[in-house]
């Protein structure tokens, strides 16, 4: 009556195998959402020459015109070769160019990729500060004051839209109080305000999420063997809960990276904010296609990317889906 | 069901908030003196005041005539994309979940490529593609909250399939056809539903912040996120044009989020 089940690769093996499993994944989705990207532009429908030059400001082009961006684009081969192409060109980060600058995409992203990058960063810490700091006061306070609280904010977080949080603190804090800029200086200490927006989408969400986590740990025969041994209410919280809640907690904060761009579109536009969220914006609404699908493309790598280190981390960190994963094939 | 769901006091709170803002955008129109779009240069940026009780915008257009409009078209709008997100979901998740092999697994792929891309990011993808106006809008957010919800559907409908009472009916020799239309795509449409209620909050919020940023609503239309959008480019001097839409968008979430959290609990 042995529930025991052998292993028989080494840990490490095991480890190493579903992290090559989950980099193929990872590899297959990009090379699918590559065609999708790529397909942006034909799926726009009508002459792709001629909206290629409407963006260009270009209102009646002539044939030789229109023929002229045709070559540009390689627009008369046929689809599965420009889609090869267009993947060999984007491999080498060439986006080709900009309708309506004409310039390079990936120079008008590069100059602008630094404010996003600051932007998103302090965002994630604060909202990672803000949520672990908010669930665990609420679980050690749990019932109590500032439970209550914390509870009424996360709830608040879904309710209050980012961009309505910009305009309030634009509102209250700059115009008001004259704190900061209402066109954001790209400065460690300008991203503060529109980072807190940022910050406040997710904050919310993922403070719901610990917050249970962390009571259900708190709650779980291990804290209670931990109690019995006369581990004291804190070293329960810090020692035993919170490493446990974590770990789900991880694997929400890697999904919610790809969102963060989305987010940033939203928020930097709010602020007068000069990176490549802004610039999506403006580009979508000027079908600078070109544009929108390094965008895309970029904010889904960062998605995927995200999500197989956190895998990777959580695999790391966490000995039993090693074991778990791996047992069903062996029995 | 409904007893239970009554029982609960924000639950009937959430429930009054609707009534309340179904109420507001249904009659007030009806009973206001002033037309939506018809400007009044002679009234600009007006405050709060009898002849406006919540003052004027950049036109001289009354707010609260355009808030109660644009409610109309903004709580539509959202109800329509929830409404044609499920319905196409259900429908593709009983039938992949169904059909199987080959195609099951071709287009879980396709779902899995699609889920790669970030909603909102998605979203604006299909509006650069589609070009700007509050239709187009309307359709990449479906597009953007369909491959989540086939994919739900489709586990829904998987696990519906394998219960007892399906089998039963099959071994009674009831056919396919008949059994999915009693057994299980009421179910699955059951569980779809508060998802659906659920996400109600998220899709109003994705749909004022895309038109807030331009992409939706064009001139004159009122719509809750477009009012905001035009508004901050005043709002050092009417700052009283930012207070009703964002109240608005603040109540709506706020009763939907109260409706759906006791939908869960209670499912």
């Amino acid at each position: 009556m042995s529930n025991r089940v052998s292993i028989p690769f080494s840990d490490s093996r095991i480890f190493l195998r579903l992290i090559a499993s989950r980099i193929g994944q990872a590899l297959l989705t990009v090379f699918g959402v590559s065609i999708l990207v790529w397909a942006l532009l034909p799926l726009a429908g009508g002459d792709t020459a001629e909206r290629v030059l409407q963006a260009r400001g270009v209102e009646n082009p002539s044939s030789v015109e229109i023929q002229a961006v045709r070559d540009e684009f390689g627009l008369e081969k046929p689809l599965v070769v420009q889609y090869f192409t267009w993947l060999g060109k984007a491999v080498q980060g060439d986006f080709s160019v900009s309708f309506r600058s004409r310039r390079p995409v990936v120079f008008e992203i590069a100059e602008r990729l630094p404010a996003t990058v600051l932007l998103a960063s302090v965002a994630l810490l604060m909202s990672i500060a803000m949520s672990i700091s908010a669930a665990t006061l609420s679980v050690a306070y749990y019932g109590r004051f500032p439970d209550p609280v914390v509870q009424f904010l996360a709830q608040a977080s879904s309710a209050v839209p980012a961009f309505m949080v910009g305009l309030l603190i634009l509102q209250f804090l700059v115009v008001g109080f004259g704190f900061g800029n209402v066109i954001s200086q790209v400065s460690l200490l300008g991203s503060l305000l529109p980072a807190f927006c940022l910050a406040w989408a997710l904050f919310g969400g993922w403070t719901q999420v610990l917050r249970s986590d962390l009571l259900s740990a708190a709650h779980s025969r291990y804290a209670l063997v931990a109690e019995a041994r006369g581990a004291s209410r804190r070293r329960i919280l810090w020692r035993y809960a919170l490493p446990n809640a974590l770990l789900p907690f991880l694997t929400l904060v890697g999904m919610s990276l790809g969102g963060l761009l989305g987010g940033a579109a939203i928020v930097e536009t709010v602020f007068s904010w000069n990176g490549i969220g802004s610039y999506a914006i403006q580009a979508v609404a000027a079908r600078d296609l070109p544009v929108v699908q390094a965008f895309v493309l970029l904010a889904t790598l960062v998605y995927i990317s995200s999500n197989l280190a956190v895998d990777v981390l959580t695999l790391w960190l966490d000995p039993r889906l090693r074991v778990a994963q791996s047992t069903p094939r062996f029995i | 069901m409904h007893s239970e769901f009554f029982s609960n006091r924000s639950a009937v709170a959430g429930v009054i908030l609707a009534a309340f803002l179904l109420l507001f955008i249904t009659i007030l129109p009806l009973a206001s003196q002033h037309e939506p779009n018809v400007q009044n240069p002679a009234r600009k940026l007006r405050g709060p005041d009898s002849e406006n009780l919540l003052g004027t915008d950049q036109f001289g257009r009354d707010v609260l005539t355009r808030v109660a409009v644009g409610g109309r078209r903004s709580l539509g709008a959202a109800v329509a994309v929830i409404g044609l997100t499920l319905g196409l979901s259900v429908f593709a998740g009983i039938v992949i979940a169904l059909v199987g092999g080959i195609i099951d697994s071709v287009v879980s792929r396709i779902i899995e490529v699609v889920l790669a891309v970030p909603s909102v990011i998605l979203a604006l993808a299909i509006v650069g593609v589609l070009g700007v106006g509050y239709l187009n809008l309307l359709v990449a957010v479906v597009l953007s909250f369909l491959a989540y919800y086939a994919r739900l559907a489709r586990g829904y409908a998987l696990s519906a399939s394998q219960r007892p009472d399906v089998i039963t009916a099959r071994l009674a020799g009831i056919g396919w056809m008949r059994i999915t239309g009693t057994h299980i795509a009421p179910d699955v449409f059951r569980q779809m539903l508060i998802v659906a209620t659920l996400d109600l909050g998220g899709v109003i919020v994705t749909i004022a912040s895309l038109s807030f940023l331009g992409l939706g609503a064009q001139p004159p239309d009122a719509e809750w996120g477009a009012m905001l959008g035009e508004a901050r480019f005043f709002f050092t001097t009417a700052p009283h044009l930012l207070l009703a839409p964002s109240f608005a968008i603040l109540l709506t979430i706020i009763s939907v989020n109260l409706i759906g959290n006791r939908l869960k609990r209670i499912e």
